[in-house]
């Protein structure tokens, strides 16, 4: 039921040019990256500021109405879909960075500042900020915390969970959560850590302050070309097992490599069925140091060809390819489905090989591109959703994915987050006991479960209905039949 | 080394502790220091809980039962040539991993390889209703529910008994030195602040007693590089190890010790002379008072916490933290004297 009553409160609370209810004024944020789902939302807020921000929490609240957060709307899973009956939140406006503290090397930033931007900003002084999705030009601070999103650099420098050294939050009830700060301590428990990845579902993210780390001195990219996509899956293993920790180590397929090729030109190898890309950076004669032991190591798991990059522009051009691979995918086919499960790296090899034959019995192409050094897989469903069942078909095909990726030992979501997307698989990776225990925390924050509902965690009834399996701990039930 | 799963006696005992409302406290091995011995509580010893489950060097991860040894747990990683990331301190060299998950304490090197919550990957818990459940796992990137892994990080026993817990792992570095400079606290306070902003392979930081120690790790090349370059001396009179497991002279005085949690490049003034240790790119500092009052630090918007009783915060517990406590522990027998 659309509560006539509480638009009437946003509109006399907040200026007028903020709230939108036009159809084609909404339009724009019927979805978010993953776009198969689409949802009008009722009212949207384009929040200026923290008090609007407080304001529409306490009228929704009040009126108990849904309330959707939004930073770029650049997530993969859903998160962002609005409520039809909701408010949709969009922090994008909140861009300012606030403070760059060179004493303590942090940032202090407004949740709608992009990614990319906290770099570009603090650059000048020789300080970034490690992590680095691949969406980072668009992709807001907020939605990172919200998700604990992850990048190509995430494997030496941690995910945004170990960047983000402190938060501003408002809960649903009005209250202000200041957490963290930049002592290494903070006393009680650790709501950062629960703010990290709730997907809008705890409170709404107003300040974030960030980590910077000094610029590395010196860097080298290289190129593994390979003619088995195991061997090169075996590499990834390899080369983390000697000691290495590379600033990033990433792996694409054939189809990847293909279509980044037509997209990019970068010169990647379209012959090799697997390549791997390697940064190592550090001091000058470390880094040389251990490029050359990755030589090696790519060599002995039996690659055909490696590029070497070490002047800055030769390093942009190979990570380009990489970057690029989702547009890429994007155009060929009209749809792509991105999964994001997260396995034992030395099951890369083998995991890799049963989505091949999952592919062939879909009958949908899949291009692998993904965070090898930290076994996060992001198979692309290729298929066209104007043909009759592809759609429903690649859905299927991705949750087979990812009970794949729970029987090897992982996890269904690495960094993209749950939504609505994955949320059916959250039956097969937990219990309905650690289930209730996601509900009674959320209930913590949000007791009348008005911040992003329907999202991430399922209920119980919910999980009973579609009689998916429990997987405890990589042990399915009757484990001597065949799934994929 | 013990291989003993009891945890059918842990989980038995607590389902009891609940059906009977009886308040819970959880041991150990007793190493860390505790003021509140309260001896209506029950304490529940998870010292026979003890082992390693998984470890592939591999993958650089690791699961072990919570009563396990710190101590054995090293000997395990380094005959690898690997490390706990955070490096929690040991104390008396009995400290257990679930007590270093539960405490949330790390050692000398947090500012540069994190914290204990930052290494931690999964956790195995008993909750206030006797249900054992599983939250992360063993995979470094998960974001599949909420972080309730993390919470039980410096959850101090408050939300219930960890089984057994999954810990990221890191190389060992290939060359650890460690250099001594002869500066004041301010000079080693500016030493100090250039390093925050160049990459170098800094890994540790102590001030006292008017030497600055640095310790540098990492390839060997950069580390030899760094130590060139800090024109010091290449010393071993610093026991790293000692530092973290408060074993150092200094821990020993029987005066009050602050331990004050600075923010990140702040110098406290030391204006009152008190003795002081200062580690974590002098963001930790020990301070040692005269009387029972605690030093000002509130104008660097710290934090001191008395350091004998680490399990005693009065703070009352903020509207969230008392949901929180009742999320996990309906009946509130876990740990009844300490307020998370
Ligand atoms: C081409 C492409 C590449 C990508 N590559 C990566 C990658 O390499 N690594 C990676 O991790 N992700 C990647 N993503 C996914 C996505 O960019 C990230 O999840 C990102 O963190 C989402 O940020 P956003 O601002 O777009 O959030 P949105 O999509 O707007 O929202 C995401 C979730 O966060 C919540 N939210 C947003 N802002 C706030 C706030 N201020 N307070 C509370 N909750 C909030 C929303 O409610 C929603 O649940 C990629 C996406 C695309 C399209």
């Amino acid at each position: 039921m659309k509560n006539t009553f509480a638009l009437e409160l946003l509109r006399s609370e907040l200026s007028r040019h903020v709230v939108l209810t036009d159809r084609h004024a909404v339009r724009p944020f019927e979805t978010d990256g993953l776009t198969a789902y689409k949802e009008t939302p009722w009212a949207v807020v384009l929040a200026e500021s923290v008090d609007q921000v407080q304001s529409v929490l306490r009228i929704c609240n009040e009126c108990r109405v849904p309330v959707v957060t939004r930073g770029a709307g650049t997530g993969l899973s859903g998160g962002a879909r609005p409520n039809a009956e909701g408010v949709l939140l969009v922090l994008t406006k909140m861009r300012e960075i606030l403070e760059v503290d060179l004493q303590s090397c942090t940032a202090t930033v407004e949740p709608g500042v992009t990614n990319l931007a906290i770099s570009e900003a603090v650059q000048k002084h020789g300080l970034f900020y490690a992590p680095d999705p691949s969406s980072q030009i668009a992709c807001s601070i907020g939605g990172n915390v919200a998700e604990n999103a992850g990048g190509v650099h995430c494997l030496k420098y941690g995910l945004t969970l170990h960047n983000v050294v402190g938060l501003k939050v408002q809960t649903i009830e009005g209250d202000e959560l200041v957490l963290g700060g930049k002592s290494y301590d903070s006393s009680g428990y650790d709501y950062m850590a629960l703010m990290v990845g709730s997907e809008g579902m705890l409170g709404v993210v107003t300040e974030v302050t960030v980590k910077l780390l000094p610029l590395p001195s010196h860097r080298i990219v290289m190129l593994g070309a390979f003619r088995d996509l195991e061997r090169a899956g075996e590499c990834v293993a390899g080369i983390i097992s000697t000691g290495l920790v590379p600033a990033g180590l990433e792996m694409m397929d054939k189809l990847a490599i293909t279509a980044a090729e037509e997209y990019a030109k970068v010169g990647y190898p379209t012959e090799a069925e697997a390549i791997l890309l390697c940064e190592i950076d550090g001091g000058e004669v470390e880094v040389e140091h251990h490029s050359t032991e990755v030589e090696k190591l790519m060599k002995s798991f039996g690659a055909f060809k490696i590029d070497v990059a070490k002047d800055p522009e030769e390093c942009e051009r190979l990570w380009r390819g990489r970057k690029s691979a989702f547009p890429a995918a994007g155009r060929i086919a009209p749809d792509y489905y991105c999964m994001d499960g997260t396995i034992p790296r030395r099951k890369i090899g083998s995991v890799l090989s049963s989505i091949a034959s999952m592919s062939r019995k879909y009958g949908l192409a899949v291009a692998n591109v993904f965070h090898a050094g930290d076994g996060n897989l992001h198979p692309l469903i290729l298929y066209d959703a104007a043909v009759k069942d592809q759609q429903s078909k690649a859905e299927e095909f991705g949750a087979e994915i990812l009970e794949c990726c729970i029987l090897a030992g992982g996890t269904i979501t690495g960094e993209h987050g749950v939504g609505v997307e994955k949320i059916d698989q959250m039956c097969a990776q937990f219990s309905d006991e650690e289930l209730e225990q996601f509900h009674l925390l959320r209930k913590v924050f949000d007791p009348y479960g008005l911040m992003n509902p329907g999202k991430a965690i399922p209920t119980l009834a919910r999980c009973s209905e579609i009689g998916g399996m429990h997987v405890h701990r990589g042990e399915l039930p009757h484990p001597e039949l065949e799934r994929f | 080394m013990t291989d003993l799963d009891d945890s059918g006696f842990l989980v038995g005992a607590i389902e009891s502790a609940v059906s009977n409302g009886e308040p819970i406290s959880f041991l150990g091995h007793g190493s860390k220091p505790r003021l509140v011995e309260n001896d209506e509580n029950a304490f529940l010893c998870t010292a026979d809980h003890s082992g390693i489950t998984e470890y592939r060097p591999d993958e650089l991860v690791i699961s072990a039962r919570s009563g396990t040894p710190l101590a054995e747990i090293e000997e395990v990683v380094h005959a690898q040539g690997q490390m706990l990331p955070s490096d929690p301190p040991m104390f008396n060299r009995k400290g257990t991993i679930g007590g270093a998950v539960a405490s949330g304490l790390s050692g000398p090197g947090r500012p540069w390889y994190g914290s204990t919550r930052d290494s931690l990957l999964g956790v195995e818990v008993v909750n206030g209703k006797g249900q054992r459940l599983n939250f992360g796992g063993k995979v470094i990137k998960n974001v599949a529910g909420f972080d309730i892994t993390r919470l039980y990080a410096g959850s101090k026993g408050t939300l219930g008994l960890i089984l057994s817990a999954t810990f990221k792992l890191l190389p060992l570095p290939e060359l650890v030195q460690t250099v001594e400079l002869e500066c004041s606290d301010v000079d080693a306070h500016q030493v100090l602040e250039s390093y925050s902003r160049r990459p170098s392979t800094l890994s540790g930081s102590c001030h006292f007693e008017g030497t600055l120690y640095l310790r540098f790790a990492g390839a060997s090349s950069a580390v030899k590089n760094d130590v060139e370059e800090s024109r010091g001396s290449i010393g071993t009179s610093l026991s790293w190890t000692e530092l973290r497991d408060q074993a150092l002279p200094f821990f020993g005085d029987p005066v009050p010790i602050w331990r004050v949690s600075l923010e990140r490049g702040i110098l406290f003034e030391n204006v009152d002379e008190f003795e002081v240790l200062s580690e974590w790119n002098g963001s930790l500092i020990w301070v040692k008072t005269p009387t029972e009052s605690p030093p000002p630090v509130s104008k660097y918007i710290g934090r001191a916490e008395p350091f004998r009783n680490l399990y005693l915060e009065a703070a009352r517990p903020a509207k969230y933290a008392a949901r929180i406590k009742q999320a996990f522990d309906p009946s509130g027998i876990f740990e009844p004297n300490v307020v998370a």
